[in-house]
């Protein structure tokens, strides 16, 4: 399983899709460079650049970069191989199919985890680098618990977009259409609709956002456990995961003929 | 190692890929012979276990082969499709393959190196596939299915985009495989390339099989079959009234613009044999000579009919 989960990852380097999640990560990093830029400006008005952390990796990486790299990600584990029809070399291999797919999940899981780990880390330095090395240590459980819960989010999208990938003809566009028009909406409704997404979970895991008028507009008081967030989050990814595996078992794939 | 087909059907919707077919494959090389879209991919999917038959199965020594990885450490597939990791070399294509059998990393450089010679792959080995000529890509292909040494071993249209020297090696690779007593299933619709590997074929076409056997048998009945043979050559009207003295010309249809007339045969190799004579007897220089109908697909229709 090790040696096919290294394939997998080595495929996932070469492919054109890393270059896309290079330039999505550097997002909030160009993002926290023009605000460390803009600081002096900033403490004029009285805002203090590191206290901006949290907001920039709760909208932008919670919101934006893990549902968008999970599914360019994601909706490529069986997509890809059935159109570049390198299919048939693997399952004429001795691996049982549910291995496969699992391996080339936690593959994609590893690589988007690196990507929003590593622009994460990078953003937060670049925001606390004026508070030297004392103020970057007083965020770092923020930040630890910021990357786990994204990495949870992970677990559960790449498998959620693996199984639309392998059930839709425009996974992707199913996929973006699932993350800004039903996750990034809905998780802000009132009433108990957004109980029916993935991120009103990480929601309640997240550390919590400096509170403000509209903060508190949006994210009400928490309707749920942080543990029961966390079991419905475990569910979730093994469901997900199930449905994932069954479509290499149960479906077969009908390759073009050259 | 045998491998059983019982009352096997695939069919994708109203499309009917295979339908009801029941054979056995015995060690040594089995050729499926069919024009193309006759089923042939089609089945060798469903020999490999990447299809699951809508009927019926296939069975390797009485294992079943659909979802059943385990029979996969006897098999090697050979596709057809020019699909690959572009990136990875040859070398490191066939590598990954083979580790992938289960075996170690020296295992698998061990086994590697043993494939790429017997392609001879050896000096490209670490260029780029995506860089590969169409005859370089075939061969890596070829060694992938044949590193792991398999028991069973189905190539689909091994020899395409082959250069002569590549067929030639391929072909002796084949026979060899067989001889040492592993089951080959090797598919193509021509004619001379299966025979040059088999003595022993399956004919399909439109899903169903047509015959199976011995391939002189077929060879017999293309024979007796009646061949349009088109020559283009000066002296048309000249060869026209020769040709029409023998009783196995049919008709003789010709174009005096073009300088070509197309004859319609009973006995295809007596008129072979025959044809040169006669020009030189008569001066009547050819200057082309083809069959538009000697293919498979008509050889097929003339044994439906």
């Amino acid at each position: 399983m090790g040696f096919v989960i290294k394939f997998f990852l080595r495929n996932g380097i070469h492919s054109r899709r890393t270059l896309w999640m290079i330039v999505l990560s550097l997002i909030p990093v160009g993002i926290a460079i023009l605000l460390f830029l803009m600081r002096s400006f900033l403490t004029k008005q009285g805002v203090e650049l590191s206290t901006f952390f949290q907001q920039v990796s709760f909208f932008l990486f919670l919101h934006f970069l893990l549902p968008l790299m999970a599914v360019f990600i994601g909706t490529a584990i069986i997509a890809d191989e059935v159109e570049e029809r390198t299919l048939p070399y693997l399952l004429v291999r001795p691996i049982p199919r549910p291995s496969l797919v699992l391996a080339k999940m936690i593959a994609g899981v590893l690589t988007v985890g690196f990507f929003l780990f590593v622009s994460l880390g990078l953003t937060y330095s670049i925001m606390v680098i004026d508070r030297g090395f004392d103020g970057w240590m007083s965020g770092i459980s923020n930040l630890l618990r910021s990357g786990a819960v994204l990495f949870l989010g992970v677990f559960v999208y790449i498998p959620l977009f693996g199984f639309l990938g392998g059930m839709v003809k425009r996974p992707v566009l199913a996929g973006l259409l699932l993350t800004f028009g039903w996750e990034n909406s809905i998780a802000f409704f009132p009433g108990n609709v957004k109980l029916l997404t993935v991120v009103h979970y990480l929601h309640v895991l997240f550390p919590p956002l400096p509170q403000t008028r509209l903060i508190d507009l949006i994210l009400p008081a928490k309707q749920i456990s942080s543990v029961t967030a966390l079991l419905i989050l475990l569910v979730m990814t093994a469901v997900f995961s199930g449905l994932l595996v069954s479509l290499l078992v149960v479906k077969e794939y009908r390759l073009e003929q050259s | 190692m045998s491998i059983a087909v019982e009352n096997l059907s695939k069919w994708y919707g109203q499309v009917i890929g295979v339908n009801n077919l029941n054979f056995t494959i015995q060690p040594g090389v089995t050729g499926f012979l069919g024009p193309n879209g006759a089923g042939k991919t089609t089945l060798l999917r469903l020999l490999t276990g990447q299809l699951k038959p809508s009927k019926g199965k296939v069975t390797i020594d009485g294992n079943n082969i659909w979802n059943n990885h385990r029979v996969m450490q006897k098999v090697g597939y050979c596709p057809e499709t020019d699909a690959f990791w572009n990136y990875l070399t040859g070398r490191e294509f066939v590598h990954e393959m083979v580790r992938m059998h289960g075996f170690s990393e020296r295992e698998a450089s061990e086994k590697t190196d043993q494939a790429l010679s017997t392609v001879n792959m050896e000096e490209a080995q670490n260029k780029r596939i995506g860089g590969y000529s169409k005859g370089m890509r075939q061969r890596i292909k070829m060694a992938q299915a044949i590193a792991h040494d398999p028991e069973i071993l189905f190539l689909d249209e091994p020899l395409n985009g082959m250069d002569p020297l590549g067929r030639r090696a391929t072909i002796d690779l084949v026979k060899r495989y067989g001889q040492e007593g592993k089951s080959v299933v090797v598919s193509s619709h021509i004619l001379h390339e299966v025979e040059a590997m088999t003595d022993t074929i399956i004919l399909i076409n439109h899903g169903r099989l047509l015959a199976e056997g011995n391939i002189y048998e077929i060879r017999r009945l293309i024979d007796t079959h009646p061949l349009q043979v088109t020559i283009r050559c000066d002296h048309v009207n000249v060869l026209t009234s020769k040709l029409l003295e023998y009783d196995d010309v049919l008709s003789v249809q010709f174009d005096r613009e073009k300088n070509q007339l197309t004859v319609e045969t009973k006995r295809p190799d007596d008129f072979h044999l025959r044809l040169p004579d006669i020009a030189l007897k008569n001066g009547v220089q050819i200057h082309s000579l083809w069959s538009p109908d000697e293919n498979l697909e008509a050889v097929f229709d003339y044994l439906i009919r």
